[in-house]
């Protein structure tokens, strides 16, 4: 760990001392007389090309949409007034979101996209905490269908640009088939499909299926239940308590190899309070009647009898 | 032969074809080296004037198709369907179809993509159409092939495919459960008036299974595999509106399911079970079984979602969530041979009824409010969780012990799981400068849970679990340079109260993660990720024994090159080099004596794809070639290789034409269980034709 740190440590010193001077923050708003807004045709006559590809942007509707009061100043909208910027056709004199800080950045995105669905959850996400803003993932000036063809792909990439740990995962034998290498025939699932990147209640902003039941049950749906007797780690803890999502290189991307060392690492609890069936610890799952020898192999797989895993309608022990 | 001699036309063809258009190009191509020689005339005025704007067509499509071939497969073929399922055969790979007219009157947008159809398993289509500002609809569909058959999923190490049973096969043994499935997803939704203030909106999901698998059918004194048919099916319908106003949004979603699951046995064959020894001289069999679940269920959800920003530095979300899912079950089994009731009460057939019904309301709701105080941002999340299940049978089986001698018993059970699941936090963000934020923040989580205990826990009927947990969180976020970001994490958990032993306790977390570019055509990135876990003992009388550590560590390094703006084709290459060792004590049943469970885990990854384009002045069409590929290597408790190389070949034979051929090798072993290894080499090719 520590040369790993030792490492890290000596790039981050590397890195400040190739820091340019920070500018103030009026900077980019100049000095003199406050900027006002142009349209969009002025910034058109120099940055044509750019405004071609934004005419197919969603975005682009800034332009005739009088909700938004940005109308013939959808430019503008994001980047500010741009009156100095005509006149000195100077990069310091136009608000660029991708080079504010992060709150910054967000802040001109969201003071439209705050109130959309999706960003429902922003607040909450992780991404929002880690200080990543939303140009780190979206160009605001392609059109719409340069960024959809191939989507999955392209979505897969984009993420593990940074979630390199996930991409190694999904290199294991035993993973959700995703797209991570671009092949014929090779597109999958997407992060998309299981994450949103711009936030849920739910840890690693995992999506919910219907309301507030388990992501994973939008394609797993004969897990979905109730069950008249459930297992309870897959409600309080989810479906990771014994599965690794994103890859594994053991079967069925369990935890671990042997089924009954995943189940008796939790059910090895001997209550300790006469009545309250609480073990010493506090911690939940009993330990299985003393029949079950281990040295036997009918007993070496708990689901070989304990079938219904996942939950039971039939048996309290998950026999049928 | 024949498909080998298929084979080679297949390549040959698109060459030649490349071929004889680059030898016809001659005549055409004079012109445009005309051009070029008067170019240096006329270059000022070109300098003058601004870029000519990049002409966008309306309608694009890209149909990709071709065929592929898997070479005999190597080893376990149920591993390999298992692990990979790819098949041979003709393949539309991908079809995309983009339409984009703002100025149209009826249909502004339209896309349309296909992708892996002719049987490959994981095939999809979405559709897209929107008439700006009136509608917007979204179609999708998938189809998964589900197979998962790998006889190490119980306990390789004691692999004895002896012991089977003769109407299963040897290595059922271990592995009872198979499936073969095919699973369908859907998802379509229509919004009138998008963008505008009011936005109503209705949507359809589905999500159904069919197929086939491998169960056991559980008797007192014995387990019988045996074939299960499986059909299921989940229907979502919803409908909602979303009301956008300045500073204020609300979305009311309301939506029901129905759901249904049917899984079926019916067997006529012979099966002795797992158990290999007599009982009293008697061998216990299973002669025949009818049994069937019919699951029959439904919900209604709501949700409501709610964000406002009433001043510029105030911002707010809230969210509603509630459910209430509920089934209703009849299970019937009928089941003869001979079966043994406690140790010595032989019987050769049992009847069994049950109905059973359950009822999960289950209540959701978080809300956060963000201040802004100029480089200062205070994030406050609360999130509440309540869940309860109530659950009951009712069950009467009947047993013969002779065609006059029965016995019927009755039962009625019922369950209970209540779980209240609390979350609080507090985050606190200082942009000390334009490229440095600070952060700090502290996480409470609290709850508890009460279930029924184990049948055979004599302290009482329930067991009772609570949750307690206190977490301190800090970072640090540095931007060096446009395009860089650093970004460390550090999250501790004092010592509380938590589920299960495997739950995360007193835990450590580290992350270190960015991105940084060393060079206009080089960026490098890297994770450190550190995790410290120490959890509660099982028992007073095996404190010292029971206690659990696992430390995970993963430390990566990834480096994207494209020279020349990638003109000459780029490198992209991953390296994961991760560690995870979990030591934690159990104890067996049997003797109460703690054991060791110790997973051990080190693991090699690496991804590398390296596509080198050459001029197209220098060879036909100007091919592309692609080199990589991805391998995993393993140690430690489960040893694993796979290896997944490619080499791909991109050839343009027209303007809008483009050949390719992609080879790719599977390699899966596994030391310790050879028995599941397989190897094979697979071809893909075909053209990409663009409209």
């Amino acid at each position: 760990m520590y040369k790993y740190l030792a490492l890290l440590l000596g790039l981050l010193a590397g890195a400040l001392s190739a820091q340019e001077p920070a500018k103030p923050a009026a900077d980019a708003a100049g000095e003199g007389a406050k900027p006002t807004y142009v349209n969009s045709e002025t910034c058109q006559a120099c940055h044509e090309d750019i405004f071609q590809a934004f005419l197919k942007n969603p975005h682009y509707r800034l332009e005739t949409d009088k909700k938004r009061r940005w109308e013939q100043k959808a430019c503008e909208s994001c980047h500010g007034p741009g009156s100095k910027h005509a006149e000195s056709m100077t990069a310091a004199d136009i608000r660029q979101p991708a080079k504010l800080a992060p709150s910054q950045a967000d802040k001109t995105c969201l003071s439209c996209h705050r109130n959309q669905l999706t960003h429902a959850g922003r607040i909450d996400s992780g991404h929002a905490r880690s200080a990543i803003a939303c140009t780190s993932c979206h160009s605001v000036h392609k059109p719409a269908e340069a960024s959809r063809n191939g989507r999955h792909s392209a979505v897969v990439q984009q993420c593990t640009g940074c979630h390199l740990n996930a991409l190694a995962s999904f290199q294991k034998p035993h993973a959700h088939p995703l797209s991570t290498i671009p092949s014929a025939g090779n597109n999958g699932m997407s992060c998309l499909d299981c994450h949103n990147p711009h936030g849920a209640a739910a840890r690693a902003n995992l999506r919910f299926a219907s309301a507030n039941e388990p992501g994973c049950l939008k394609c797993h749906s004969d897990k979905r239940g109730p069950f008249a007797f459930e297992h309870a780690p897959m409600r309080t803890e989810g479906c990771g308590a014994c599965h690794e999502p994103h890859g594994s290189a053991n079967p069925r991307m369990l935890t671990r190899p042997q089924v009954r060392l995943l189940c008796l690492e939790c059910h090895s609890n001997i209550a300790s309070q006469p009545g309250t069936g609480t073990a010493a610890g506090g911690t939940l799952g009993g330990i299985p009647p003393a029949f079950h020898d281990l040295r036997s192999p009918r007993y070496a797989n708990c689901t070989g009898c304990h079938m219904k895993i996942h939950g039971s309608h039939v048996n309290r022990s998950f026999l049928r | 032969m024949m498909r080998t001699l298929a084979f080679l036309i297949a390549c040959a063809l698109p060459v030649t074809l490349a071929w004889g258009q680059e030898q016809a190009k001659p005549e055409a191509a004079k012109p445009e080296a005309a051009a070029t020689e008067a170019a240096p005339a006329a270059a000022p005025a070109a300098e003058e004037s601004s870029p000519e704007p990049t002409k966008e067509r309306n309608f694009t499509a890209t149909i990709d198709a071709g065929a592929r071939w898997v070479s005999d497969i190597s080893g376990d073929l149920r591993s390999y369907r298992s692990v990979v399922n790819l098949g041979e055969g003709p393949k539309l790979f991908g079809f995309e179809a983009g339409y984009n007219n703002p100025s149209a009157k009826l249909l502004n947008r339209f896309s349309l993509s296909a992708r892996n159809w002719g049987g490959d398993p994981f095939s999809t289509l979405h559709l897209t159409a929107e008439r700006s500002r009136w509608w917007r609809l979204s179609a999708d569909y998938r189809s998964m092939l589900y197979f998962n058959f790998l006889p190490s999923f119980a306990n390789p190490r004691v692999a004895q495919p002896g012991l089977a049973t003769p109407s299963t096969g040897p290595d059922l043994y271990l592995n009872q459960r198979g499936y073969d499935q095919r699973r369908r997803t859907s998802d379509v939704e229509l919004e009138l008036l998008p963008g505008r203030r009011i936005t109503p909106y209705a949507g359809f999901s589905r999500n159904s299974g069919d197929g086939t698998g491998v169960t056991p059918f559980v008797a007192s004194g014995n387990e019988y595999p045996v074939s299960t048919r499986l059909s299921d099916s989940a229907n979502t319908y919803r409908g909602g509106v979303r009301i956008e106003m300045e500073r204020f949004h609300a979305t009311l979603e309301q939506g029901g399911i129905t759901y249904r699951d049917d899984q079926s046995v019916f067997t006529r064959d012979r099966n002795l079970g797992n158990r290999t020894g007599a009982i009293f001289g008697q061998t216990l069999y299973l002669a025949s079984l009818d049994q069937a679940y019919a699951v029959r269920g439904d919900s209604l959800y709501s949700k409501a979602m709610v964000t406002a920003s009433p001043l510029s530095w105030l911002h707010a979300f809230g969210q509603f969530l509630y459910s209430r899912p509920k089934t209703e079950v009849r299970y019937t089994a009928d089941a003869q041979g001979l079966f043994v009731l406690g140790l010595s009460r032989f019987f050769n057939t049992g009847r069994t009824l049950l109905d059973s019904a359950a009822n999960q309301p289950h209540t959701s709701a978080s809300g956060g409010v963000e201040f802004q105080a100029g480089p200062l941002r205070m994030v406050n999340t609360l999130f509440t969780d309540r869940f309860h299940n109530a659950g009951s049978a009712l069950l009467a089986e009947t047993i013969f012990f002779s065609p006059t001698l029965t016995e019927v018993a009755t039962s009625f059970a019922t369950d209970r799981l209540i779980v209240n699941n609390h979350r609080y936090q507090v985050d606190g963000f200082y942009d000390v400068a334009r490229r440095l934020t600070f952060r700090g923040g502290y996480r409470r989580v609290w709850g508890d849970a009460q279930l029924r205990a184990g049948q055979v826990n004599p302290y009482g009927p329930r067991e009772l679990g609570e949750l307690r947990q206190n977490v301190g969180i800090a970072g640090i976020n540095f931007r060096p340079s446009a395009g860089a970001s650093w970004n460390a994490e550090y999250e501790g958990s004092s010592a509380g109260r938590v589920y299960f032993r495997t739950s995360l306790a007193n835990y450590h977390r580290l992350r270190l993660r960015g991105r940084q570019p060393l060079h206009s055509s080089l960026l490098l990135g890297f994770n450190y990720y550190l995790m410290d876990n120490r959890n509660p003992f099982a028992s007073e009388s095996f404190r010292a024994a029971t206690q659990w550590k696992s430390v995970s560590q993963a430390a990566s390094l990834a480096l994207h090159w494209t020279p020349k703006g990638g003109k000459f084709g780029s490198l992209t290459g991953e390296y994961t080099h991760s560690k995870l060792r979990s030591d934690l004590q159990y104890l067996a049943p049997q003797i109460l004596s703690a054991q060791a469970s110790r997973y051990v885990e080190y693991g090699h990854t690496a991804t590398a794809l390296l596509d080198l384009a050459a001029p197209r002045n220098w060879f036909v069409g100007g091919p592309r070639i692609q080199l990589g590929g991805s391998f995993y290597i393993g140690s430690g408790t489960r040893p694993t290789h796979y290896y997944q190389p490619i080499v791909g070949l991109r050839l343009p034979v027209h303007d809008r034409v483009e050949w390719y051929a992609d080879w790719r090798y599977y390699g899966f072993s596994q030391p310790t269980y050879l028995y599941e290894a397989f190897r094979t080499h697979m071809l893909a090719s075909g053209l990409r034709i663009g409209l």
